[in-house]
C-alpha cells in the first residue's frame, strides 16, 4: 500500500456500513412483505405471540452458541469444535443427572468441562503455534469420539421426576408472562438477554475485553504494547467453551436427554449468525449484540419459511444464500473506502 | 541464512510426514496380519481415492490462497445428480458429462461470488455447503439412489487392469496431469504467485481474478469426478455420503505441509497427507478399533503431525 | 566537567550468525537529551545492533548498561519496560481502534479488571497536547494518513516515559512539512531528556538533527564523532570505505519521439487534468509532496487505476488499459514503491520473480492452462540478468525474502528490464537502499534511458531528482504545477512548485 493513496471520505465509510447492515434486515423485511402478499393471513400468524415466542425459543440456542463463537472470532481465531464441545457437555450433564439425580451438580460440572475443553483448544493453538482452524479440527474429532465412547453412541434420557421437571422448566420450557398482557417470554430468551448484558459488559468495560479487541485487531502490535496475547487468547477459548456449555444446558433441558452428537453442526450456524450480524470475520471488529441480530435474522427467516410450508431442507439453501449475500453486502460497502 | 539451511529445512519437512506414513505402515503391518496383504492394499487404494482426488482439488484452492468448505456436500449433490442421470438415461457418457459439468458449474459459482463478489471463500463455500446439503436432502427426501448400471460399475470401480484397481489408476493419472500443470505451466506458476502475493502478481500482469476463478472451476470439475468414482464404489448416491469430507481433505492437505495461507506446497505433499489418513483409517478398521476411538486417534494425529512439523520447522525460524 | 551517565550503553558487543559475523566488538551509547544518528550501509550491522538493544537478540559477548547499571534484556517486552522503545518503519498501530486507545494501548487506566474510559481519553489528550499534536482522540486510526499515524506511534512511545527512543527511517514516508512536525517533536523529546537513536540515509536531516554520529561498516565500529566535526563527503567515505561518485554525471543522450502521451487525465480527485509526455531516451523526474498524486498518475499510466477523464496515446494511437496486463503488453513497466508488498512474491525464488511478468514468453507449447514453460530458457534469462544487474544471491532458487533491500530492488528491475519495455515507470527506486547500491541504481537508470527507454522516475529525494533527471515535472494536489529542465534547476524552485506557491521563503536544503 503506497503512502500516497490515502483514505478519504471517512464519513461515507460509516454510512455505507450501516446501509449494508440494514440491507440484510431490509431483505428479510421485503421477504416477509412478499409472504404477506402471497398469503393474506401470514402477518397475523407470524406476529401471533405464540409464534414470536417460538421464534425466540428456536433462536436462543443459536444465539448462545453464536455468543461463544463471537468471542473467538473477535480475538482473531476460529473454533469449529464448539458443537462437539457442547454435545460433550450435554451428555456429561445428562449422565450426572441420571446417576446422581442432581442437576444442581450437573450444571457447574458441565460448564467446567466446557471451559476445560476450550482451554485445551486455546493452549494448543497458542503454545503450539498452530492455526486454530487445524487445532479445533483435531479436537472436534477427539471430543466427538470421547462423547460417543462415553455414551456408547446412545442417548441418555433424563428421568421424569419433579426435580428434573423443575430443571427443564427453569432452563427451557418455562415462560414469564408480562402482567396485563398476553406476551410470554420463554426462559431461554431471558438467559440470552442476561448473557448478552454480561458479555457486553465484559467486552466494553473490562481490560480483558479491551485486550480481546486489541489482539483481534493485530496480535503482533498488541504484543509489542505489552498485552499478554497468548493469555488473552487462551482465556477467550476457555470462556467460549463455557458459554457453549451453557447452550448445552438449554439444549439438554429442552430435549430431556443427552445426545453425543446432538449439537454437531451448530458451530457452522453460529459462524453464520456472527457473520450475518456484521462482526468482522478477520477479528477486532464487532459486538455481541450483532450476533443476536444475526441469530434473529436467521430465526425469523426459518420461521417465515416454515409458516409458508417451504420444504425444511430448502431452508438450508436459504441460509446458505443469506450468509453469502450478507457478507457480500458488507464487503461491497467496505470496498468503497479502502485504499 | 544460507541456501543450504533452507534446503535442509525443506528436506526435513517432506521427510517428516513421509516418515510418519512409513512408520504407520510398518506399525500396522506388524500389528495386524491382514494389513500387508494384496487384497487389503488394493482396498486401501480404493478407499483412499475419494479423499485423494478431493484433496488434489483442495490443494489447488489452498495454494491460490483460498479455501473450500463445501466439497463434502457438493460431492453428495453431484453424486445424486449423476445417479439420477444414470438411472434415467442409462448413458455412462451422459452421466460423466453431467457430473463434470455440474462440478464445473459449482466451481464457477464459487469463483464468481468469491472473486467478483469480494466474499471471503470461507464464507462463500460455507454458504454453498449449506445450500448443497439442503438441495440434496430435498431432492432425494433422504432416500439413497442405488446404482444398478453394471457397465458403469465396471468402468469406474470393478475393473482391475493388471491387477490394479481402476479407480486408483484414474487417481494416479489425474495426479500426474495435475502435477504437471502445477509445476510446469504458466497457470501453475501463476497460482503460486497469486497465493504468495496477489497484489504483486497483479502488478506483474497476471490476470489474478481470471486465474482464481479458473482454479475454482478446475477444482469443481475434479470434485465432480470424485463423485463419479465414489458412487461406483459405494453403489449408491445419498445425501449422507461424504460428511466431513471437507475437513478430511483440508487435514490431508495441511498434514502434507501445504501452507493454509497459500503460495507454498505441492501435490506430492498432499499425497503424503492423504496416505497418512488413509492408512490410519484402514489400519484402525483392521485392528477392530472402535469407531469412537478412530475419531479420537484421527484428531490426535492431526494435531500431533502439525505440531511435529511446526517443531521441526520452528528451529531458527 | 563530569560526563553524564549514558542512558544506554552497549559495550563491546559481538554477534555472529551461521556464516556471517554481524557485529564485531561494537560499542555505542546514548546520552540524555541527545540525538545520536547511526549510519552505515545495509548489512553494516545497524539493525542487528538495534535488535540487541531492543531485546530481540542476545549478544554473543559484551554487556548492556542502562543508567550505568548492567542489565540483561530478555525480550522486547523487557526492554520496553526498561524504557527502550523502538519505532519501526512498519508502524504497529491497530486499525480497528481509535487514536486514544492506540496511544494508551496496554496501559489503560482503571481499577481491578475494569477500564476507566473517561480517564483513558483524558490521558490520551493530555499526552498529545504535551507533544503539541492536534489529533482527535476518538478518530479511527484507519482514517489517518501516514504522518498522523507516525505521530500516534510516537505519542504512544512517549507515554511510557522512555529513556531511549529508536527511530528507523522515520521520514521515508513524510512530506517536508510533516518532517518539520517530527523534528519539532524530537526537539521536545530532547528537552525532556529522552535519548534518541536515529537511523537514516538522508544527509540533510542527519546533519540537521544529529548531536553525534556513529558509523558502522561491515559489523565494525568505524567512528563516533560530534556531527560538527564531520562533513558529508567524509561521512560517505567512512560508510563505504571507498570512493563513491556523489552524483551521476549527466550524459547528453539522444532524446527521441514521444512514446507515451497523456492528456487531461483525471482520476477521482487524486489526479486532476494531468498532461504528460514521455520521450524515448528521456528521464522525467516527477517531484512533489506526498499526496500530490504522483503514484496515482503512475498507476493510471500502468493500467492499475481507472480514470474519469482523459486519454492515453502510445506512438500517437489512443489506447485504453483495463488492467496492468494491457499496459504491459504495450511495453509499459512499473516498479512500485512498496517492493515487498507490491513488487515481489517474497516466498518465491529469484528465478520466479524475475520471470513473473513475462511468463508467456517462455511458453514452449501453447497447450491448455496457458502453456508449458521452457525451464532452460528461464534459467538462461535469469543468469543473464543476474550478471548484468549484479544481483547478489546464493542461487537463483533462493527465496527473495532472504535478499537485502538493494538486491531485492534489482530483482524487481530485472523482472521489468527483461521485457525490454518502452516505458519504465519507477516509484521511489532507491528508497531504503544504502548509498553504494543507490549509486548503482542511478547508473542503471541512466544506462536504460540511453538505450531509448522512456523513463518516468517518481522520487521524494530532491537531490536524486535533480541529479538523475533530464526534465523535472512537479505536481501538487493532483495537478501539474510546473516543468523545467533539470540542468540549472534548484531544489528551492522545485520545492516551491511542490507547494504550489512561487513565493516560498528559502528553505534549508
Amino acid at each position: 500500500m503506497t503512502t500516497e493513496t490515502l483514505a478519504t471520505a471517512p464519513r461515507r465509510a460509516l454510512d455505507l456500513r450501516i446501509i449494508g447492515q440494514f440491507g440484510v434486515i431490509a431483505a428479510v423485511l421485503v421477504l416477509i412483505g412478499l409472504f404477506a402478499l402471497i398469503r393474506p393471513d401470514f402477518l397475523s400468524i407470524f406476529f401471533n405471540p405464540n409464534n414470536l415466542a417460538n421464534i425466540g425459543r428456536q433462536t436462543t440456542l443459536l444465539a448462545i452458541m453464536g455468543f461463544a463463537m463471537t468471542l473467538v472470532i473477535l480475538s482473531g481465531e476460529i473454533d469449529i469444535s464448539l458443537g462437539a464441545i457442547a454435545s460433550m457437555c450435554g451428555v456429561v450433564m445428562a449422565l450426572i443427572i441420571v446417576n446422581t439425580g442432581s442437576w444442581l451438580l450437573a450444571i457447574p460440572v458441565g460448564i467446567a468441562i466446557g471451559a476445560a475443553l476450550g482451554f485445551v483448544n486455546g493452549f494448543i493453538t497458542v503454545r503450539g503455534g498452530i492455526p486454530s482452524f487445524i487445532v479445533t479440527l483435531g479436537t472436534l474429532n477427539v471430543v466427538q469420539g470421547l462423547a460417543l465412547a462415553l455414551t456408547n453412541a446412545s442417548t441418555i434420557t433424563l428421568p421424569a421426576n419433579p426435580s428434573i421437571n423443575q430443571f427443564r422448566d427453569l432452563f427451557a420450557r418455562g415462560v414469564v408472562t408480562i402482567p396485563a398482557t398476553e406476551i410470554q417470554i420463554p426462559h431461554p430468551v431471558i438467559i440470552v438477554v442476561l448473557l448478552l448484558i454480561a458479555l457486553t459488559a465484559l467486552l466494553t468495560r473490562t481490560r480483558f475485553g479491551l485486550n480481546i479487541y486489541a489482539v483481534g485487531g493485530g496480535a503482533a502490535s498488541a504484543r509489542l504494547a505489552g498485552i499478554a496475547v497468548g493469555r488473552v487468547k487462551i482465556a477467550v477459548f476457555t470462556l467460549s467453551g463455557a458459554v457453549a456449555a451453557l447452550a448445552a444446558v438449554v439444549y439438554t433441558a429442552r430435549l430431556g436427554n443427552g445426545q453425543p452428537l446432538g449439537m454437531i453442526g451448530y458451530e457452522l450456524d453460529a459462524i453464520a449468525a456472527v457473520v450475518i450480524g456484521g462482526t468482522s470475520f478477520t477479528g477486532g471488529r464487532g459486538a455481541v449484540w450483532r450476533t443476536v441480530l444475526g441469530a434473529l435474522l436467521i430465526g425469523v427467516l426459518n420461521n417465515a419459511l416454515t409458516l409458508m410450508n417451504v420444504n425444511f431442507n430448502l431452508q438450508l439453501v436459504v441460509r446458505g444464500v443469506v450468509i453469502v449475500v450478507a457478507v457480500m453486502l458488507d464487503a461491497w460497502t467496505r470496498r468503497g473506502t479502502k485504499n | 541464512m544460507t541456501a543450504n539451511r533452507m534446503n535442509e529445512r525443506r528436506i526435513s519437512n517432506e521427510y517428516g510426514i513421509l516418515g510418519a506414513v512409513v512408520a504407520l505402515f510398518i506399525f500396522f503391518s506388524l500389528a495386524s496380519p491382514f494389513f500387508f496383504d494384496a487384497n487389503n492394499l488394493v482396498n486401501l487404494g480404493r478407499q483412499t481415492v475419494l479423499l485423494g482426488v478431493t484433496a488434489f482439488a483442495m490443494t489447488f484452492i489452498i495454494l491460490s490462497g483460498e479455501i473450500d468448505l463445501s466439497v463434502g456436500s457438493v460431492v453428495s449433490l453431484i453424486s445424486i445428480i449423476v445417479a439420477m442421470t444414470l438411472r434415467d438415461t442409462g448413458s455412462i457418457i451422459g452421466a460423466l458429462a453431467v457430473g463434470l459439468g455440474a462440478g464445473a458449474l459449482i466451481g464457477v459459482i464459487n469463483g464468481l461470488v468469491t472473486v467478483k463478489g469480494h466474499v471471503p471463500s470461507f464464507i462463500t463455500t460455507l454458504g454453498i455447503f449449506s445450500a448443497a446439503r439442503g438441495i440434496s436432502l430435498a431432492v432425494t427426501n433422504s432416500v439413497a439412489i442405488p446404482i444398478l448400471n453394471e457397465d458403469y460399475l465396471l468402468v469406474f470401480q470393478d475393473a482391475r487392469p493388471l491387477g490394479i484397481a481402476v479407480s486408483v489408476i484414474y487417481a494416479v493419472v489425474l495426479f500426474a496431469a495435475l502435477h504437471f500443470v502445477l509445476t510446469r505451466t504458466r497457470f501453475g506458476t501463476s497460482i503460486y504467485a497469486i497465493g504468495g502475493n496477489a497484489m504483486a502478481a497483479r502488478l506483474s500482469g497476471i490476470p489474478v481474478d481470471r486465474i482464481k476463478i479458473l482454479v475454482f472451476v478446475l477444482a469443481g470439475t475434479i470434485i465432480g469426478f470424485a463423485a463419479i468414482l465414489q458412487i461406483a464404489r459405494i453403489g449408491s448416491a445419498s445425501p449422507e455420503v461424504a460428511r466431513n469430507l471437507e475437513l478430511d481433505a483440508i487435514a490431508a492437505v495441511v498434514l502434507g505441509g501445504t501452507s493454509l495461507t497459500g503460495g507454498r506446497g505441492s501435490l506430492v505433499r498432499t499425497i503424503f497427507g492423504v496416505l497418512l489418513i488413509g492408512i490410519l483409517n484402514n489400519g484402525m478398521n483392521l485392528l477392530n478399533i472402535d469407531s469412537y476411538f478412530q475419531f479420537i486417534i484421527k484428531g490426535a494425529i492431526i494435531i500431533l503431525a502439525v505440531l511435529i512439523d511446526r517443531w521441526s520447522r520452528g528451529r531458527g525460524a | 566537567m563530569s560526563q553524564p551517565v549514558p542512558l544506554v550503553r552497549l559495550d563491546h558487543i559481538s554477534k555472529a550468525f551461521p556464516g556471517v559475523r554481524a557485529l564485531d566488538d561494537v560499542s555505542f551509547d546514548v546520552l540524555p537529551g541527545e540525538v545520536h544518528v547511526l549510519m552505515g550501509e545495509n548489512g553494516a550491522g545497524k539493525s542487528t545492533l538495534m535488535k540487541i538493544l531492543s531485546g530481540a537478540y542476545q549478544p554473543d559477548s559484551g554487556a548492556i548498561q542502562i543508567d550505568g547499571y548492567a542489565v540483561r534484556l530478555s525480550d522486547p517486552l523487557d526492554a520496553n519496560r526498561r524504557g527502550i522503545v523502538m519505532i519501526y518503519q512498519e508502524l504497529t498501530l491497530l486499525d480497528n481502534l481509535d487514536v486514544g486507545r492506540n496511544v494508551m494501548l496496554g496501559q489503560e487506566p482503571g481499577r481491578g479488571g475494569g477500564v476507566d474510559w473517561r480517564a483513558l481519553y483524558a490521558d490520551a489528550e493530555r499526552i498529545l497536547r504535551d507533544l503539541d499534536l492536534t489529533l482527535d482522540v476518538r478518530a479511527p486510526v484507519a482514517e489517518l494518513n501516514m504522518a498522523e499515524r507516525q505521530m500516534v506511534e510516537i505519542a504512544r512511545a512517549a507515554r511510557r516515559d522512555p529513556r531511549v527512543i529508536v527511530m528507523d527511517e522515520p521520514t521515508s514516508s513524510l512530506t517536508q512539512s510533516e518532517e518539520e512536525t517530527l523534528f519539532a517533536l524530537i526537539a521536545r523529546l530532547k528537552g525532556r531528556g529522552v535519548g534518541i537513536i536515529y537511523i537514516s540515509h538522508r544527509m540533510d536531516e542527519v546533519f540537521r538533527l544529529a548531536d553525534r554520529i556513529t558509523v558502522l561498516r561491515d559489523g565494525k565500529h568505524v567512528t563516533t564523532l560530534p556531527a560538527s566535526e564531520l562533513t558529508r563527503a567524509e561521512l560517505i567515505a567512512l560508510m563505504v570505505g571507498r570512493e563513491v561518485e556523489s552524483s551521476v554525471p549527466r550524459g547528453v543522450g539522444a532524446i527521441g519521439q514521444i512514446v507515451l502521451a497523456a492528456r487531461g487525465l483525471s482520476a477521482g480527485g487524486r489526479v486532476r487534468d494531468v498532461d504528460l509526455d514521455l520521450r524515448a531516451g528521456e528521464i522525467v523526474g516527477l517531484a512533489g509532496l506526498i499526496g500530490a498524486g504522483r503514484t496515482e498518475v503512475a498507476e493510471v499510466l500502468f493500467g492499475a487505476r481507472s480514470t474519469d477523464m482523459g486519454e492515453l496515446r502510445i506512438d500517437g494511437q489512443p489506447v485504453v488499459f483495463q488492467s496492468p496486463y494491457d499496459a504491459i503488453q504495450r511495453g509499459i513497466a512499473y516498479v512500485p514503491d512498496d517492493r515487498k508488498g507490491q513488487g515481489l512474491v517474497l516466498m518465491q525464488s529469484v528465478q520466479t520473480n524475475v520471470t513473473l511478468a513475462a511468463l508467456e514468453r517462455f511458453v514452449r507449447t501453447p497447450l491448455l492452462m496457458g502453456g508449458v514453460l521452457n525451464g532452460r530458457a528461464i534459467r538462461e534469462l535469469v543468469e543473464v540478468w543476474t550478471a548484468r544487474l549484479n544481483i547478489r544471491a546464493a542461487s537463483p532458487k533462493v527465496n527473495v525474502e532472504l535478499l537485502s533491500g538493494g538486491n531485492q530492488q534489482k530483482v524487481v528491475l530485472a523482472k521489468w528490464l527483461s521485457r525490454n519495455p518502452r516505458v519504465l515507470i519507477l516509484n521511489e527506486p532507491t528508497r531504503g537502499i544504502d548509498v553504494g547500491a543507490k549509486a548503482e541504481v542511478h547508473a542503471l537508470i541512466r544506462d536504460i534511458a540511453s538505450q531509448g527507454v522512456a523513463v518516468l522516475m517518481i522520487s521524494s529525494e530532491l537531490p536524486e531528482v535533480l541529479s538523475v533527471s533530464d526534465r523535472i515535472v512537479v505536481m501538487a494536489a493532483g495537478r501539474i504545477t510546473g516543468e523545467m529542465p533539470a540542468r540549472g534547476a534548484t531544489e528551492r524552485a522545485v520545492l516551491a512548485l511542490a507547494f504550489g506557491d512561487t513565493n516560498m521563503t528559502e528553505r534549508v536544503s
